[in-house]
């Protein structure tokens, strides 16, 4: 018994070093959204495992008055952030676009509804990230907007793959519950434990 | 007898020591090296005139002085439910009556000696004509030639949104000219450009067919600037180089005006070659802005110009072709980038195609402003070597900032140095005599107390109404216009109020001199008496909104052109008086930023109240200090 302590606790202290226990941390936290804020909003929407995604919900919900977690991100009433939650009406009885980072003018938690019928036609900005020539060779516009669906886009957006099957259930009436569970952030954080990344989000903390 | 320990194998000290060393790799994971940054703090000794140094033209910088019309009607966004989301909804009255001294003081002794001015943008506040004229002549006064890269507040309402409906544009523009569209703010400036004393702005005025444009109305000159230009300096001198606009009235939000300023020193090295500063245009927008996203509207999403900096596609296509032609036809060239709105507040497509520009064509320091605060900011573009953002404060609102930049090169030594001096003006001030009077600050509950428009009612109310109009109201309806309540007209009203009773407080201190035949007295007026009369008489007139604001213009024009003398000695007091309004400014400007007269952490003389910390017996030498002394035990 003792032999194998001896030859176990070594292994388990190397694999616990302390970026591995961060990050293990960092994906197990990352399943969870749950936060509770005010803001301009009116509704109740749900959305299911990218197949179902039902309701009305409209408003802006300001990050700094939110206090809460979602999938990884802290909110506690930051007074420095900047971002606005911004959940249109007319494309929630469209699309089901939800999440616009509409004051941070990155659209990306838009990708959210990637899975949705490419029939309902809505689309988003592709906010690049990676400092690329995003200039088009004519006009005065840019060109590269997708549809949300779009196949090339969600082939370079690891995050919207591992939220595709985002559980959601948001209520509001000024203030808001906003609850959710992510399957894909589940798989991301049993990978990990084999020190395989698959959302790419180590190295965080 | 004696005993010594048994010899045999100590318990547990393998399981330590593998702990121990299992302890490594955890250490190793958590001691992460600090990243090491191209541009580091120099404290070492630089002396640029020892050695061969070359060097850049030294470039004076200011930022958002937010020249605000006094007499705008009152307005939705200035009340204090406004004023308690974002301060500089109202700045205390002082600080908006004599912001251009303050810019023009600095225009004239913020520096020992710069070779020219570069205005990083927002110099207005309401984007009225009246606003851009009074900037306008307190850049004429600096006798130095000057650009200026535009920000939000110098073309849209407020800084933020370019309304369909200009109704309460023009309200804030009252009796300030018409509003200023961006397109109209593009080519009264262009038509300043051409007034100044520099070659190649001559050569600018050349080009564009404009003779004498000097001696023309600016208006006049203006209106004959075409919507679409692009000229490049064929040889010669002068502070600019490049500059190009595009102009759509139907959107004007669409229309740009970039620049190339010409840094290099007159001694050129072929292996450094010219210095350029590229003046961007962060204001360009795909759609007209918004205030807040509606509620009902689907993309293209609305950006609100206060929050975000856009550059469309034709303003980037035209730099990268300048940077291009540029090294094809000079050589080495290096650049400096220079806009209003922060990397960090640019929309994704601007951000990635800028930071792409700045990455691959090995730009040098993005100069910005907006913020209001200064910084210096590292960014990380993917390559090895952080770039390099200095953000610059207001000369306006606290720290009230502005800085001089120039760089350095020696290639013996392959030294490189950039010297962005920082000045700030109350440090600038109390280096000098005749300043911050203890006198002279007004004191609390004064009429004239700086933030005595905070004592009325709140207007929350008219913050849901924003709401409403903006963002529930379907954006296919007609959108109703939000008019100030009552609030507002009492937030407003206070404004007006305390301007009055600082010009009552500046006739009080300053006397105007009775010999002077070239005084634009009041209407009624002939003497100082007569005015204080008036101004009593309408601060004291509760319904009297646009009379107050009658007297006020009236009152400005007799500031402008009165001197003021001692009385008692005849000596004329015209100095202490300017350097009365500069003392109030910053007074005003920290009571703003500090909400209220609090410490921060540069200040080092601490004044403290008489009256609230000894003892009322002491004060009353009813009881002596010493015997104070005595009874605590004596000698403390």
């Amino acid at each position: 018994m003792r032999r194998r302590l001896l030859t176990l606790i070594p292994a388990l202290c190397l694999l616990g070093s302390c970026q591995y226990l961060k990050d293990r941390s960092a994906d197990f936290l990352d399943q969870y959204r749950l936060s509770i804020g005010a803001g301009s909003v009116l509704g109740v929407k749900s959305k299911a495992l990218g197949l179902v995604d039902t309701g009305l919900m409209m408003g802006v919900k300001p990050h700094a008055a939110a206090l809460g977690w979602r999938y990884g991100q802290a909110m506690f009433f930051h007074e420095a952030d900047m971002r606005i939650d911004a959940d249109q009406a007319e494309i929630i009885k469209t699309t089901g676009l939800v999440d616009m980072d509409y004051a941070k003018a990155s659209y990306w938690s838009g990708w959210n509804s990637a899975a949705i019928l490419p029939a309902l036609l809505s689309w988003v900005d592709a906010s690049p990230v990676d400092y690329a020539w995003q200039v088009p060779e004519d006009g005065d516009e840019y060109a590269d907007r997708h549809w949300i669906w779009s196949p090339e886009a969600m082939a370079t957006n690891r995050y919207a793959q591992v939220h595709v099957f985002d559980v959601e259930t948001q209520v509001g009436l000024v203030v808001y519950l906003d609850v959710g569970y992510s399957p894909g952030e589940l798989i991301d954080f049993l990978a990990g434990l084999v020190t395989l990344d698959l959302a790419g989000d180590d190295g965080r903390w | 007898m004696v005993s010594f320990p048994r010899p045999g194998r100590p318990k547990g000290r393998p399981l330590l020591a593998a702990a121990a060393l299992a302890l490594l790799p955890a250490l190793h994971g958590c001691l992460r090296p600090d990243p090491a940054p191209r541009f580091t703090p120099a404290w070492e000794h630089f002396d640029p005139a020892e050695g061969d140094w070359w060097k850049t033209d030294k470039v004076l910088l200011v930022a958002d002085c937010q020249l605000h019309n006094l007499w705008s009607d009152a307005l939705p966004e200035r009340n204090l439910s406004s004023e308690a989301l974002a301060a500089t909804a109202i700045r205390p009255p002082q600080l908006d009556l004599f912001a251009a001294d303050v810019l023009e003081w600095i225009l004239a002794h913020g520096s020992d000696g710069y070779d020219a001015i570069i205005h990083l943008g927002d110099a207005l506040d309401l984007a009225c004509e009246g606003e851009l004229q009074a900037f306008l002549e307190v850049m004429a006064k600096a006798g130095k030639p000057w650009l200026m890269a535009p920000g939000n507040h110098d073309f849209f309402y407020f800084g933020t949104y370019d309304p369909e409906d200009k109704g309460l544009w023009q309200a804030a523009c009252h009796h300030s000219g018409s509003v200023l569209p961006k397109d109209r703010f593009v080519k009264l400036y262009v038509a300043a450009l051409l007034r100044e004393d520099d070659p190649s702005l001559a050569a600018l005025a050349a080009a564009l067919g404009v003779e004498a444009p000097r001696e023309r109305d600016l208006h006049e000159v203006a209106d004959d600037l075409p919507d679409d230009f692009d000229w490049v300096r064929d040889g010669g001198s002068g502070v600019l180089r490049r500059i190009a606009w595009h102009l759509v009235p139907e959107e004007p939000w669409r229309s740009y005006v970039i620049q190339e300023a010409d840094m290099s020193p007159d001694r050129l090295d072929p292996k450094i070659g010219r210095q350029f500063v590229l003046l961007l245009d962060s204001c360009q927008y795909q759609r007209r802005p918004g205030l807040i996203p509606n509620g009902w509207q689907t993309f293209p999403l609305v950006l609100n110009c206060g929050s975000h900096g856009e550059m469309l596609p034709d303003q980037l296509r035209k730099v990268r072709g300048w940077i291009d032609e540029d090294r094809a036809t000079l050589g080495p060239v290096g650049y400096a980038m220079a806009c209003h709105h922060p990397f960090e507040a640019m929309a994704p497509r601007t951000k990635s195609s800028l930071g792409w520009l700045w990455r691959e064509h090995g730009l040098g320091m993005l100069v910005t402003a907006h913020t209001h605060k200064g910084y210096f900011a590292h960014h990380d573009l993917g390559t090895e070597n952080d770039r390099l953002e200095l953000n610059l404060g207001s000369t306006t609102d606290w720290p009230m900032e502005w800085r001089t930049l120039q760089g350095f090169a020696r290639l013996d030594t392959k030294q490189i140095y950039l010297r962005a001096e920082r000045h700030t003006l109350v440090e600038e001030l109390k280096q000098r005599d005749g300043y911050f009077l203890e006198a002279w600050e007004i004191p609390r509950d004064a009429r004239d107390d700086y933030r005595r428009y905070k004592q009325g009612h709140a207007a929350s109310g008219i913050l849901v109404d924003f709401a409403l109009i903006h963002h529930i109201t379907p954006y296919w309806l007609p959108q109703p216009t939000l008019h100030a309540n009552a609030a507002a007209i009492e937030t407003e009203t206070q404004v007006k109020d305390t301007l009055l009773w600082t010009f009552f407080r500046l006739l009080q201190l300053f006397p105007t001199d009775p010999g002077d035949g070239g005084v634009a007295w009041p209407d009624r007026c002939a003497n100082d008496r007569e005015v204080i009369e008036r101004i009593v008489q309408a601060a004291s007139d509760a319904e009297g909104f646009d009379r107050k604001v009658a007297l006020l213009q009236e009152l400005q024009r007799f500031e402008r052109t009165r001197r003021s003398k001692d009385p008692t000695s005849g000596a004329s007091t015209d100095l202490e008086r300017a350097r009365y309004k500069l003392s109030q400014a910053a007074w005003a400007s920290r009571f703003e930023s500090s909400r209220g007269r609090r410490l921060s952490v540069e200040d080092e003389l601490i004044r403290v109240d008489w009256e609230r910390t000894v003892d009322p017996a002491v004060r009353s030498g009813k009881k002596t200090g010493t015997e104070e002394g005595a009874r605590d035990g004596g000698g403390r």
